[in-house]
């Protein structure tokens, strides 16, 4: 959708606007009514979901009994028991999101004001969710990896556990999803066309001076990492920023 | 110059070879070659990609052997191995949460079951094959040998389990698990039918024989109470063929002295070319299904962090140290230091120095920079010394809990300083899968089991006086009454630490969990009576549209 919003002899100002609704859902299964958990597909669900155990917190002190009955100690992950069991199996990993957004949208803008122009460009996707190898938690080894917020008697924490030289922390996986619903400024251009009037003075037809920025900025829940780059370490997401000059002769 | 030609001569032309092609497809049938359409029966069908079946049937091997998966399910998680600082697996070294989602287990469980598809596929199609009959006999025999082989590790690891005897063929959504009697008929059928057509040599290094046949069978025979046949195989492979033990323990080791080792002691081996190629490492090319390290990688995996210490640097001499696996205290007090070889034919306790850059003032290139021994280093012993000492109470606590996990006395059977650099992950070395040795103590373990504690002396005494220092035989002799079966399996460990059996065989005696308790305190936390079987892997168990028949072994999420 294209807009005029403003049209006055100095100021101008026009929009567009896309919006995208996601809806999708296996229906059937070759399985017949069973889900496919090898390849994780489940019927009522987005093609592309996260099949997992369910993360609530991390155990806290005060909570030592209760996490024995799990096995877990303060300062392990704590996983919801799905089926009230009393103990935590694989029939208590449910689909814990997906990886197709709600929807997205854009929001292109264009202002000119005598000899400015400004261009920007708002893009949306919200409502899937990521993978992020980045907060993947190695508790056993040296190996170094994002500063988390992880679990001591002293820092009761619910987003890291305790780390564990011994290693064998269970359900590390549950740790790395996360709501991948990102804001950005997908790009950002300011201009200046010089007047006229100076134009004869360098014998030139048009001068345009002009700052421009890609991805420069992005608002998530992902603390130094794109969501838009869909969980992956590899493959950076880039920003760019531009000064340029438009000469014609 | 441009020539035109008119154009009804084109169109003649045309005709003709219309004409022609209709002439032609009337009397031949099209010889359709596609070199990139080769397909399983066209290319098993003839002798030579037959052989190439048989090769890849072997290969699966070293998925297992010498390889840090292969370790973690037949080495670690026993009295003898604690995990070292880098150990990469807690679940199977410690049994701290091992599960189904464990990655090595479910690596394993994919290229066992892959190795025993290929098997069946030779079995099923080898008529078909064109070989010359006595080829056929034998290519034959070492896929049932190898069917037999891998199913041994299946029912060990996992007990019941599913057991196809043909070939794969289509997709399978369902599974069923087949007893564990009925694996080990299984195994037993196939391993008797190799010993029948199975040659006594082979010039082609690394392949099933008769005695390997044998050997086998008597490991099976043994485990599954068979006395008297395990005795009687086992006194086959020792009284029948070359074999011998080699004179010096020590010198089963060195790289230069394998080939007189695998001619004179070693049954079966997997082997490991020399052309790092023809290995199994992985390679976006030449091998694009291979494993991330390929070769033999016992060289890395029991080494201890000496690179850093003063006086030290990282040499192909000393290795590439990934520290993932260290000796319990247990098995650092299981050897007569003054009488038995196989302490220091088995570990490194000293380095020389080869780094001026670091070293303390005095240590020159070759002097002493590090010990680290399973003895007591007083202070005032260390006071003297200019080198740095790790004695056993460094390394552990006096309960056996391990308190340095990096500096250790480090098994060093498998290092390889033959290696073209420093780095180098792939290794030559063959790995030895049955040794001479083990025969004797099967032998022991038979008589005791029969009641003739005294033969079971004789036997055992033949392993350990080869072991014995110089001069010292009669020390290491031992009488009837000192033979118990766990005597024997304290022999196995001072016989073949290391050498990827200790689980299956602290399993197989009944005293997995009861030795773990006693004699390796930092798994003894974790162990319970259902860890005498690995868990099923979750996405084989995700993959079936039955999972109410084809469950989780017991004990595991």
């Amino acid at each position: 959708m294209n807009t005029r919003n403003i049209e006055s002899a100095n100021f101008k100002w026009s929009s567009a606007i896309t919006f995208t609704h996601n809806k999708e859902s296996i229906e059937q299964l070759a399985t017949g009514g069973q889900d496919d958990i090898a390849d994780g597909w489940f019927i009522g669900y987005p093609v592309s979901v996260f099949f997992d155990y369910q993360k609530i917190g991390i155990w806290q002190t005060d909570e030592a009994d209760q996490a024995a009955k799990y096995g877990e100690v303060p300062g392990e992950i704590k996983i919801k028991d799905q089926d009230g069991d009393g103990k935590i199996t694989t029939s208590d990993r449910v689909v814990v999101g997906t990886a197709a957004p709600k929807w997205s949208g854009g929001f292109s803008n264009t202002f000119t004001y005598k000899g400015f122009d400004l261009n920007f460009y708002l893009f949306a996707r919200v409502g899937q969710m990521i993978n992020a190898n980045y907060l993947r938690f190695k508790s056993g080894t040296t190996e170094n990896q994002a500063l988390h917020d992880y679990w001591t008697p002293e820092n009761s924490t619910n987003a890291f556990p305790r780390p564990n030289a011994a290693g064998g922390v269970q359900y590390l996986s549950t740790l790395q999803y996360v709501s991948g619903s990102f804001l950005k400024l997908r790009n950002v251009t300011l201009g200046y066309t010089l007047p006229e009037a100076l134009m004869s003075r360098f014998k030139m037809s048009s001068i345009r001076l002009y700052v421009s920025a890609v991805n420069p900025l992005t608002l998530s829940h992902t603390k130094d990492y794109d969501p838009e780059r869909g969980g992956s370490e590899n493959f950076p997401m880039t920003k760019s920023f531009l000064i340029g000059a438009n000469i014609d002769l | 110059m441009k020539t035109s030609y008119p154009k009804k001569y084109i169109v003649g032309a045309f005709g003709v070879a219309v004409m022609a092609l209709a002439t032609v497809s009337c009397n031949k049938t099209l010889q359709e070659y596609n070199p990139g359409g080769l397909t399983a029966e066209a290319v098993y069908s003839t002798p030579e990609g037959f052989e190439t079946l048989v090769n890849a049937a072997y290969s699966y091997q070293r998925w297992w052997y010498g390889k840090e998966e292969g370790y973690c399910l037949s080495e670690m998680g026993t009295d003898i191995w604690d995990a070292g600082q880098a150990a990469p697996d807690p679940g199977l070294t410690d049994y701290k949460n091992l599960q189904g989602a464990d990655s090595y287990v479910e690596g394993l469980w994919e290229h066992l079951y892959a190795a025993v598809n290929v098997c069946n596929y030779g079995i099923q199609h080898i008529d078909a094959a064109g070989m010359d009959a006595d080829t056929k006999k034998i290519r034959n025999a070492e896929l049932h040998f190898l069917r037999a082989f891998y199913y041994w590790h299946i029912v060990e690891t996992w007990g019941a389990a599913p057991m196809p005897t043909e070939a794969t063929d289509g997709i399978q959504t369902t599974a069923t698990k087949t007893s564990v009697d009925d694996i080990y008929t299984q195994i037993f059928a196939d391993l008797k039918a190799a010993v029948v057509d199975l040659p006594s040599t082979t010039t082609d290094y690394g392949r099933a024989t008769k005695p390997a046949a044998q050997a086998f069978l008597a490991r099976m025979d043994i485990t599954r109470g068979n006395y008297q046949d395990a005795l009687d195989l086992a006194n086959t492979v020792i009284n029948d063929y070359n074999f011998k033990l080699v004179t010096n323990y020590a010198d089963l080791w060195p790289m230069d002295k394998q080939d007189a080792a695998e001619s004179n002691e070693v049954i079966y081996a997997v082997n490991y070319s020399t052309d790092l190629t023809l290995n199994d490492r992985q390679d976006d090319i030449l091998f694009p299904d291979g494993h991330s390290r390929g070769g033999n990688n016992g060289h890395l995996d029991f080494l201890m962090k000496y690179d850093d210490l003063p006086g030290l640097q990282r040499s192909i001499e000393y290795g590439r140290p990934f520290v993932r696996f260290m000796p319990t205290k247990f098995l650092m007090n299981l050897y007569d230091l003054n009488n038995d070889s196989r302490f220091t034919g088995s570990f490194q306790t000293a380095w020389l120095c080869n780094n001026l850059a670091s070293a303390p003032s005095g240590m020159g290139i070759g002097d002493t920079a590090v010990v680290v021994t399973n003895q007591v280093v007083s202070a005032g012993e260390r006071a003297q010394k200019n080198y740095r000492i790790y004695d056993i109470n460094d390394t552990y606590k006096s309960d056996g809990l391990v308190s340095d996990n990096l500096h250790f006395v480090q098994l060093s059977k498998f290092m390889d300083p033959t290696r073209s650099s420093v780095n180098e992950q792939v290794s030559a070395r063959d790995v030895f899968v049955i040794r001479l040795p083990e025969m004797y103590l099967i032998a022991a373990e038979a008589e005791l089991k029969l009641g003739n504690a005294q033969k079971a002396a004789d036997y055992i005494n033949v392993v350990r006086e080869r072991a014995a220092l110089p001069g010292k035989k009669a020390a290491m002799d031992i009488a009837a009454s000192d033979v118990t079966i766990d005597f024997i399996l304290d022999e196995y460990a001072r016989e073949f630490a290391g050498e990827q059996m200790r689980w299956f065989l602290l399993k197989r005696e009944g005293k997995l969990v009861s030795r773990v308790k006693a004699d390796n305190p930092n798994a003894a936390v974790n162990i319970q009576s259902y860890h005498t079987l690995r868990p099923i892997p979750q996405s084989q168990l995700d993959a079936v549209t039955n999972p109410d028949d084809f469950k989780q072994n017991e004990g595991y999420q």
